[in-house]
This record gives C-alpha cells, sequence and structure tokens, in this order.
C-alpha cells in the first residue's frame, strides 16, 4: 500500500495553489480530480461543449427552495478557474473585519494578506483590460452609470492580454501546468466517497472503487462537494449548514446599434454604487445564452438570432443574508441543496433588477427584458418599471449564481466554525479544508481573489508549522 | 429508449419554434446528454414525468410521442398555459435547451 505525504482533492483555484506549493516543497502529493483532464484550449469557452465537458451535472445544478437557483460548478482539470470569466477582486477591509470579529479568525491583518494578494496579481497577470478591446456592451453599463451619476469601474481580471491565445490565466495554464513540471501524480475522473482515518493514515475512498492512502489529506473540491466529503465521513460540525451564494437576476437589453461581436465574452464594467448589498455588471452575451435568455419569451427567440449584435445581457446580484444547507443522501453522490430566499434577499434582487433596468434604458435601452419568467414582461421604457415590478411573484423570478463559498467556515468560534484559522478540520488530525468552503461570509463580489490568497496562506503555514 | 423517444418528441416540437431546420438530432443529443448529467433526484422526477405526460397527453390512442408535429406543439403551449409547477420546470428545460443548441451552430440551419 503506497502513503503519500499528502493527498489533495480537486484541483480548482484550491487545490491547484495547494498542491504547486506542496510539491514546491518537494513532498510526495497525489491530486485527485473528479473531471477529466482537459486544457483551456480543448473546449470553446462557454459553449456547449464547454457545458458538457467541464461543468458539474452539465451545468444544471440546482438549489432547491422558492424560487429555485441553478448554479455552475466547474469539474474538469482547473475547476472554476476554467469556466469563469476570470475577473479578480480583493476582499474589502469590511468585511476581513467582520470575519475577524464573529468568526473569531486569526491573522488576516492588512498587511500579511496583502503579500498573498499581490503575489497573485503578479503570477496570474491580473490587468485591466487594453482600452481598444473594451466592447461597445461593457461601455455602455459606464456610459448609463455616467448618466446617472453612479460609480462604475472596469474590473481588472487574471488574463495577459499580450499573449496571442490562452489569455486566460486559469489553473491548468499556470499553477496546475508549474505542478506538472515538477512532477506532480494525478489521477482523473474519480470522484471521493469518504475519507477514514486508521492508525494515523488517511484512507480516501472513491465512488469507482479505488483507494488512495497518506498522511494528510487537503479537501479542495469546492463549496458542495468538501461538505459532502465530510460529511459522508461522519465529520459534520458546523459543516454544510452555511452554504452562500450570490443570487444574481439578469435582464436583457435591445439598443439601437451594434454592440455585440463574435467571440465579446464577458464584458469587464460593473457599476459598485450600491455595493456590497447589490452590484450591477455584464454577463456573457453570445447568441447561444442570449437566446437561453429569451426562450420564455415566446416570440422573441427568433428575434434574438435575427438582432443579437444590438443586445446584451447583463446582471444584479446581491449579497445575501440568507444561506444554504446541503443534505446528502445515503449512497449517492449528488447532494439536495436546500435554499430559502429571505423576503427581504427577494426585495433586494428586485430592487436591484429595477436599478439594472434604469441603467440601461439610461445607457439608451430600446426594450429590457427582465428574466422573469412571464412572456409578456417586456419592458419598453424606464417609465414601466417602477409600475411593472412593484409586484412580482417571486416563483417567477428565474436567479442563477455562479459563486459559492462557505460551506466549512474557518476561525476560532467552535459555534460557528469547522475549521481552525488556518483550515484544519476541527478534532481531526491532519485533515484540511482549502478551497471556498472557508471563506466565512459572501464578500458580494467575485471571491476567487480572496479564496486564492486564503488558499496560499494556509498551504504555507502548514508547510512552515510542519517543518519548523 | 422510450425516454429517448418522449424527449425527442418534445425537442423537434419545440426546436421547430426556433429553426426551419428538419434535423433536430443534434439537440436531441445535447438535450439527452444533458437528461443524463442531472443530479439523480431531478433525473428520477424527470423520468416519471416524460411517461406520465406521454400518457397524460394522449391524441385518442396515440402518446405523445408518436403525434404529429403540430399537434405536439399545440399540446405543448396548452400544458405551459396550465402553469403548472414542476411540469413548468420540464417544459423550461427543454425550451431552454434547444433553444441554446438550436443557436450554437446557426450555421446548420443551412442544413435542411
Amino acid at each position: 500500500m503506497r502513503v503519500f505525504q499528502d493527498i489533495v482533492v480537486g484541483s480548482g483555484p484550491g487545490g491547484a495553489i495547494t498542491s504547486y506549493f506542496l510539491k514546491k516543497a518537494d513532498r510526495d502529493v497525489l491530486l485527485i480530480e473528479a473531471g477529466s483532464r482537459l486544457f483551456q484550449q480543448d473546449t470553446v469557452a462557454f459553449s456547449k461543449d464547454e457545458m458538457l465537458r467541464k461543468y458539474w451535472n452539465g451545468g444544471l445544478t440546482v438549489a432547491l427552495g422558492n424560487p429555485k437557483i441553478p448554479f455552475v460548478l466547474g469539474k474538469c482539470f482547473g475547476g472554476g478557474s476554467e469556466i469563469n470569466a476570470g475577473i479578480y477582486h480583493r476582499a474589502s477591509p469590511e468585511v476581513l473585519e467582520e470575519w475577524a470579529r464573529r468568526f473569531q479568525l486569526r491573522d488576516i491583518d492588512e498587511a500579511s494578506l496583502n503579500e498573498h494578494y499581490e503575489y497573485f496579481e503578479k503570477e496570474l497577470t491580473v490587468s485591466s483590460m487594453p482600452d481598444n478591446l473594451i466592447p461597445k456592451a461593457s461601455r455602455l453599463l459606464a456610459e448609463g452609470a455616467s448618466k446617472l451619476n453612479w460609480k462604475c469601474f472596469e474590473v481588472p481580471r487574471w488574463f495577459d492580454y499580450d499573449k496571442p491565445e490562452n489569455q486566460k490565466q486559469t489553473m491548468s495554464e499556470t499553477f496546475l501546468s508549474r505542478s506538472i513540471e515538477l512532477d506532480l501524480e494525478m489521477v482523473f475522473e474519480k470522484t471521493v466517497r469518504r475519507l477514514k482515518q486508521k492508525n494515523g493514515i488517511w484512507h480516501v475512498v472513491s465512488f469507482e472503487g479505488d483507494s488512495y492512502h497518506a498522511e494528510n489529506i487537503f479537501l479542495c473540491a469546492g463549496a458542495v462537494q468538501t461538505p459532502s466529503i465530510l460529511m459522508r465521513s461522519g465529520i459534520g460540525r458546523n459543516v454544510g449548514r452555511s452554504l452562500q451564494l450570490h443570487p444574481t437576476i439578469k435582464a436583457t437589453a435591445l439598443f439601437d446599434d451594434e454592440i455585440n461581436t463574435e467571440g465579446m465574452g464577458v464584458p469587464v464594467h460593473q457599476v459598485r454604487e450600491f455595493s456590497p448589498a447589490i452590484s450591477l455588471g455584464c454577463s456573457i452575451s453570445s447568441l447561444p445564452y442570449l437566446s437561453l435568455a429569451l426562450s420564455e419569451f415566446e416570440n422573441y427567440t427568433t428575434f434574438a438570432r435575427e438582432n443579437w449584435k444590438k443586445m446584451s445581457t447583463y446582471y444584479a446580484m446581491i449579497r445575501p443574508e440568507s444561506c444554504a444547507r446541503i443534505i446528502n443522501i445515503p449512497f449517492t453522490r449528488d447532494p439536495v441543496i436546500r435554499y430559502d430566499l429571505s423576503d427581504r434577499d427577494v426585495a433586494n434582487l428586485l430592487s436591484g433588477l429595477k436599478k439594472l433596468c434604469q441603467l440601461l434604458f439610461a445607457a439608451g435601452a430600446r426594450k429590457v427584458f427582465p428574466s422573469i419568467l412571464d412572456e409578456k414582461f417586456i419592458l419598453d421604457s424606464a417609465d414601466e418599471i417602477e409600475s411593472r415590478l412593484a409586484n412580482v411573484d417571486r416563483k417567477l423570478i428565474q436567479l442563477m449564481s455562479i459563486h459559492l463559498f462557505g460551506s466549512c467556515p474557518m476561525g476560532e468560534n467552535p459555534a460557528l466554525c469547522a475549521t481552525d484559522s488556518y483550515g484544519r478540520v476541527s478534532g481531526q488530525h491532519g485533515l484540511y479544508v482549502n478551497d471556498a468552503s472557508l471563506l466565512c461570509t459572501s464578500l458580494g463580489l467575485n471571491p476567487q481573489g480572496t479564496l486564492m490568497c486564503f488558499a496560499r496562506r494556509n498551504v504555507l503555514h502548514f508547510l512552515e508549522t510542519r517543518n519548523g | 429508449m422510450l425516454i429517448y423517444h418522449i424527449f425527442s418528441a418534445f425537442v423537434y416540437a419545440i426546436g421547430r419554434q426556433y429553426s426551419d431546420k428538419k434535423n433536430f438530432n443534434a439537440e436531441v443529443d445535447f438535450v439527452y446528454r444533458q437528461y443524463r448529467n442531472l443530479p439523480w433526484y431531478f433525473r428520477a422526477v424527470f423520468a416519471c414525468l416524460a411517461l406520465l405526460l406521454d400518457l397524460a397527453l394522449m391524441k385518442g390512442l396515440l402518446p405523445f410521442h408518436r403525434q404529429q408535429l403540430r399537434e405536439r406543439l399545440h399540446r405543448i403551449k396548452r400544458l405551459k398555459r396550465l402553469n403548472l409547477g414542476v411540469t413548468n420546470d420540464f417544459l423550461t428545460f427543454f425550451n431552454g435547451l434547444t433553444a441554446f443548441s438550436v443557436y450554437s451552430d446557426p450555421s446548420r440551419d443551412a442544413d435542411g
């Protein structure tokens, strides 16, 4: 029986960074990934093929509740970093202060976290889009915000714009490739079922029937799978009860001029006038996504094909007070996720949608199609916003989310936290969580930058304390 | 196999709303693969619902999947107007994925 020093479960941002730093410290590491070994160039971004090959459940994962919230998770080499838009933010000082106060999270002073943030900003070439590449759909958001005197920014991304191809600095492109050069051992298409510890050795059993063994386990399988594995292994203190996501509502706008182009990707501006409670921004607006957005408007899906160059989709995202619960069903690998959106969150979402529609009309939109399950729900002018969106039945609101986190919060508060301040699972020797599950509360922003920052902080702390 | 035929019947009827092409096999394949990708609890609900609707939407002795395209579309529209929770989810699944697939490669429209 081969016993590794460390097993890392999951190759998303948390797992990629963890395995890279462990391997760099010359440790014997095995990386286990549930998805396939695919690189950036193996699928076209935001395509049908990508959906089938790189998304968990083909992108059809749903948090049950009223309304239901579909969300997407990566299931491939590089995890979420391969399928997202590469948007980068640092956590705000207010959020970190809340984590220190409520969760008693230690050692998160600005100076020590800055070192990690700066590391990734350099290594992943976090940068703004060159001015000549900024899409018109993005500029329109900025113009609308300017007319309303709202704060609007271009969001930096981990993109290397000097490269001719594979500009997005995903994990497969960066840290995983570096780990491969360091001879990282990897297995693919193995979904971890449970963990057992015997005589100081952890045994990892997969649904496919394989077993792997190590002194330390780093769970980096994402905010849904990590707590599921822990719960299936009988480790449940403060695990899976506080999964958080950013409920997002979209609206598609039709303009007079052509604003959309083939391969536009995700435009880069965000309105942060109402943040952290509500953020407004641009969404993927390729023809398939536009037609999906308009598929409930019976006569408008073919309209999208004829007018897609004049259309773009935008979103309003909230920082919610609600959180979801992960429920494992014995003998199955798909957990059920229950999310009860509070009335206040619903009101916030509708307020965000109103603001978004107002912004789009200020930017010159001729028609706005909010994502509400009612084929008659099309707005022709800003005057209609208040009356039409005043009393929308929550059942009709179509939401989605792409950010999931917080299902195993870190910190020293035993009433709230599943791990200590560095990700070690409470009461377990040699078992660590090092992914988005650790983030204590919603950032109101894309969490990947902060997740990477904490993943590096935690793995370096592990190496220091192990060697010291 | 029956589930596949029922799914195919839904996709062909819905796909006709989005495109004049005759062959929607790529869409059927996509929707069916996505159904197979669903978490088990949705897959079980969708399979039961597909079988149930195949019988509930019968015309004479013909189950839904054996009916003419126009008849199927008419029945889907009537079903949608009933606004029943889980049935709506079922139709949204077909509607959204079929539209997504049709417009993922609009050049194939020319294939007829």
